[in-house]
């Protein structure tokens, strides 16, 4: 938190280059989450820079309750989904309520998935199935994943209870296991 | 920041999450897959690929000019704001102004004997004094004001 009032009192005081070290820590963050709501690159090249726009302008009223990275992601989820609300995009935020049935693993069940598939392929099918799910796990698993950001902080970002983010979680890593396995035509 | 989520609800789910957990550890790590059974594997293949970097971040030198670009644009919003508001004031004194002087024109001949009461208070050197004071005092912290003002916008 020292590292992060030092960054926040030179961006305030005006001091060259702070706001582009800021935006440089940040960046990778904010695009991610960005770039996975809305998924256009054009899109979220705009929405990137608005966040930082208005970072810029509502520093003054951070009070380290959490980490600069945090409210920064905030921000950035905030200007995303409020872009994806004016589109009527689905989000996804509901937890759907199929009943899971999870399979046992088999004894002996060494189905070699390394193999089965060649890497390139097995790939693409998995970059395709993470874009086709709903912009709210896809962000989570994201952020979760990538930015390796924890539940809470997540439930910071998104304003979700945690117990929810866990749930998006597991349920999509569960489809997408599955999606992996029919794909190879795996007993599952 | 170190609350627990709560558990899922039910023991296979939660091996289930475990299991999920593990992959993306191990997958953090590097580590061998060697005894690792099918469905963890899998688990590994989909934490490995939600592991590659998402789209394509903007490049190192663009952040420069992104940063430059933001910090002109909200100058230019500081100085369009400060034009406004001495727009408005402006706007303001010279309406004040205007109505001083119809009030004086309408109602002087009321006020003389008053005018002419304050003016025998005004003589008393020692009211004067008083007066003076205090008017040098606020004018003072006003020019304070007014110089901490430029200089916070030149500094943009």
């Amino acid at each position: 938190m020292n590292g992060d009032r030092g960054l926040v009192d030179a961006v305030l005081a005006r001091e060259p280059g702070a706001f582009e070290r800021l935006l440089r820590e940040h960046q990778g963050l904010v695009w991610h989450i960005v770039y996975r709501m809305v998924r256009n690159p054009d899109d979220a090249h705009d929405l990137s820079q608005e966040t930082f726009l208005r970072v810029h302008q509502k520093l003054r009223q951070y009070r380290y309750e959490s980490a600069l990275k945090t409210w920064i992601g905030r921000v950035a989820y905030s200007i995303a989904l409020r872009h994806l609300e004016r589109q009527r995009t689905v989000l996804g935020t509901e937890v759907l309520d199929e009943e899971l049935r999870l399979e046992p693993e088999a004894d002996g069940d060494a189905f070699d998935v390394t193999q089965a598939i060649a890497e390139e392929e097995r790939s693409g099918r998995l970059n395709a199935a993470i874009a086709a799910l709903a912009p709210l796990p896809r962000t989570l698993l994201t952020l979760y994943h990538l930015d390796d950001v924890s539940i809470p902080d997540i439930a910071e970002i998104t304003g979700l209870p945690a117990g929810t983010i866990k749930s998006h979680l597991f349920r999509a890593r569960l489809r997408l296991r599955e999606l992996l396995e029919t794909s190879m035509g795996a007993p599952t | 920041m170190n609350s627990v989520p709560p558990p899922l609800g039910d023991e296979a789910i939660d091996r289930e999450w475990q299991l999920q957990e593990r992959a993306l550890r191990e997958e953090r790590e590097r580590a061998g897959i060697a005894g690792a059974g099918a469905r963890l594997l899998r688990y590994r293949l989909v934490a490995g690929q939600l592991l590659v970097p998402v789209g394509q971040t903007p490049a190192a030198e663009s952040v420069r000019t992104s940063a430059l670009e933001i910090e002109r644009l909200l100058a230019r919003k500081r100085r369009a704001a400060a034009r406004l508001e001495f727009i408005f004031i402006a706007a303001f004194v010279v309406a004040f102004g205007v109505c001083t002087v119809a009030a004086v024109a309408f109602f002087g001949t009321v006020w003389a004997p008053a005018r002419a009461a304050l003016s025998a208070a005004v003589s008393n050197p020692w009211l004067l004094a008083l007066l003076g004071c205090a008017g040098l005092s606020q004018l003072i912290a006003g020019a304070t004001r007014m110089r901490a003002a430029p200089r916070a916008s030149a500094a943009q």
